[in-house]
């Protein structure tokens, strides 16, 4: 005893310069050929996705409460799955987050699943929150890089639908918190299409917060379909609109609502450049950056409430490293920092809306 | 002291479970008596160890709990079956296959292969080759995650067995019965073993689960075999163990083993137990040390 106990005590201590190592273990998506097709409603767009994934990988699996058999998925995301592939690759679980979390983290130990689970809304997701944030987001740091969990968590979230205090949340600022955890938060069809192929690849865990107002809507959010090799990689956001006077960061649903006042201003000559994160973590810390030292005007617009929310992360990183190129202090927009009402007239008055955008628009322009 | 074999309801459970055989193995008696000792040395060595500043500052006081961790571990199939044991399952990762300077370079938060190599605290098992994935701190929050992984086996048509442990404490989390709830509903490989002392830290059994013992509540799930043995005898704990592990082995579904044991020391080296512990209560747990009972029935029987 004295003796293994001597062994040990002999062994050296983890190097401290190895302490960020195995928060993500390594993944680049590598894209095949690009080609558009029809146009598709982001709905679709999904659907499609985790169809072409469960063909090309066998080892997806997709679960949840109603994402099986006819139903398909509250929303209709997972749609024939079942009918396709089989009562063992699409199936129902019981109605427990906690239970449908922690599947996820078994299932995925042996490498031969990769679970795509949803939680039907990110509102719902509370419940399992110890087996997403205790758990799964540190299980490939916890063990030093020994074992990995390759789960994609589906979450409908967000606002304006009359979905009162349960299915309204916007819960980006607590995920991205969470070290471990990918953020994945598209605007539009095409991007959610090919953001959804990676997060099923990537094996890491992924949250992929999918917007209910998007999921249908033509005007803005539909796109010509991508084709079933296209892949975007993580963390790099897109410039939606170019411009010089000032920069708005934005992602999700407020991509589209942005983007009117945007193409609006531009008509009146005030050139706003509209930034998509696509994903918060990563970060395109860059495309900010560079956005920034050209126009030194930005706006962080967010659904979610401003108080200690993603937009001051966002902030605090452009201070620190850009200050002396801003010709305004920094402004944010986002919700009064109260649950989310179901009255039409109380929710309105609550979020963010496109004349409260272009009012802190034109404001920041005049500063 | 009572050390008397099993009374004669004891050997007729015994026999129903077919393990008659058990005890007439000598080599596996050996085997566990040298574990027994092994574990329990290695406990004693580390409640030394952590008073010496030399890398870990927290010890868990596994006496009492190594039999039934050896025997369960005897009952699997080592890098073939899962296994998500809880941290005072020491014994349970020792017999399984974890070398000693393993577990001690674990303890002493070293850079060794397994166990986290020293991002976790000591007894937070993980081990790829013996398919033990890293756990977690967090009670009761791996029943769900060898749920998962049980259902992985069934997915992939394996005859793999998952084991899972846990103590009595660990069963008031609501994971526990989300778990046995999935594990029935799909008639799951897997075999639940709560390492019931009677202590969740200081809460006795009587404040924690209605009924006093979880064998009641779970016995509510249908198709879950539900045992409740004696942790410190070999008989009735093995029996337990094996019958859980070919109804996992054979796909007829889950199985919930308590297995009644003393928790003979603190529940960590920063816990005092002489706080909520009588004098009396401590003295009947020594009694019931599965290292002695395991001895003398040895010496008894020859």
């Amino acid at each position: 005893m004295n003796e293994a106990a001597e062994k040990a005590e002999n062994l050296s201590p983890p190097k401290p310069e190895t302490v960020t190592q195995f928060l993500f273990k390594d993944f680049m998506p590598v894209s095949g050929e690009k080609k558009r097709g029809e146009d598709v409603v982001m709905m679709d767009a999904l659907n499609n996705a985790l169809i072409e994934e469960m063909e090309t990988d066998p080892s997806v699996v997709v679960f949840g409460q109603d994402v099986a058999g006819g139903k398909g998925g509250v929303f209709g995301v997972t749609k024939q799955l079942t009918e396709l592939f089989g009562k063992m690759r699409c199936f129902n679980t019981p109605l427990a987050e906690s239970t449908i979390i922690g599947l996820a983290i078994g299932l995925s130990f042996s490498l031969a699943h990769k679970p795509v689970a949803e939680v039907q809304f990110c509102d719902y997701s509370w419940t399992g929150i110890n087996q997403l944030f205790n758990e799964l987001s540190s299980i490939y740091y916890r063990s030093n890089g020994v074992w990995n969990c390759p789960v994609t968590i589906r979450m409908p979230y967000g606002a304006y639908i009359q979905g009162g205090p349960y299915h309204s949340q916007r819960n980006e600022a607590f995920l991205a918190h969470c070290p471990g955890l990918k953020v994945v938060i598209p605007s539009n069809a095409a991007d959610a299409k090919r953001l959804l192929k990676t997060a099923i690849r990537d094996p890491n865990p992924v949250i992929f917060l999918e917007h209910k107002t998007l999921y249908r809507q033509r005007v803005f959010a539909a796109r010509k379909e991508p084709s079933s090799e296209e892949l975007l990689p993580f963390g790099k956001a897109k410039v939606v609109a170019e411009g010089s006077d000032l920069t708005v960061v934005t992602y999700g649903a407020m991509v589209m609502m942005a983007f009117d006042v945007v193409q609006k201003l531009a008509n009146e000559g005030i050139q706003v450049e509209l930034i998509d994160l696509r994903t918060l973590v990563p970060l395109d810390e860059a495309l900010i950056s560079s956005s920034v030292r050209k126009t030194g005007k930005l706006l962080i617009l967010q659904e979610a409430s401003l108080f200690a929310g993603f937009g001051a992360e966002i902030a605090a990183r452009v201070t620190e490293k850009d200050f002396h190129y801003l010709d305004a202090p920094i402004q944010r927009l986002g919700d009064l920092h109260i649950p989310v009402p179901y009255a039409k007239g109380l929710e309105d008055a609550m979020l963010p809306q496109k004349p409260t955008i272009e009012k802190a628009l034109r404001d920041l322009y005049a500063y | 002291m009572d050390l008397s074999i099993p009374t004669s309801k004891t050997d007729k459970v015994a026999k129903s479970r077919k393990t008659e055989n058990l005890y007439v193995v000598p080599s596996v008696l050996e085997k566990t008596m040298k574990s027994l000792y092994f574990t329990r040395f290695m406990n004693n060595k580390m409640a030394k160890l952590v008073r010496q500043s030399k890398g870990g500052v927290i010890h868990l006081d596994t006496r009492g709990h190594e039999l039934i961790g050896i025997l369960a571990a005897q009952a699997l199939t080592p890098g073939k079956d899962w296994a998500f044991p809880y941290y005072r399952d020491r014994a349970f990762a020792f017999e399984l296959g974890s070398s000693l300077e393993e577990l001690f370079a674990a303890f002493l938060a070293k850079d060794a292969p397994h166990h986290s190599s020293g991002r976790m605290m000591p007894d937070h098992f993980s081990h790829k080759p013996l398919r033990v994935p890293v756990q977690s701190s967090c009670v009761g929050s791996q029943f769900l995650q060898a749920v998962g992984c049980a259902f992985s086996c069934k997915l992939r048509k394996t005859n793999e067995v998952v084991y899972v442990s846990s103590g009595e404490g660990g069963t008031s989390q609501g994971d526990f019965h989300e778990a046995l709830n999935f594990s029935c509903l799909h008639q799951l490989p897997i075999v639940f073993v709560i390492q019931d002392n009677g202590w969740a830290i200081s809460v006795p059994s009587k404040e924690q689960t209605a009924g006093g013992c979880i064998s009641k509540i779970a016995s509510g799930y249908p198709g879950l075999l539900v045992e409740v043995c004696d942790g410190t005898d070999y008989i009735d704990t093995a029996a337990a163990l094996n019958a859980a592990v070919d109804k996992a082995r054979t796909c007829k579904g889950p199985s919930v083993i308590v297995a009644k044991i003393p928790r003979i020391g603190a529940h960590s080296s920063s816990d005092n137990p002489q706080k909520y512990k009588t004098d009396q209560e401590h003295a009947q747990d020594l009694l019931k040390d599965p290292l002695l009972r395991f001895q003398s029935r040895l010496l008894e029987n020859s």
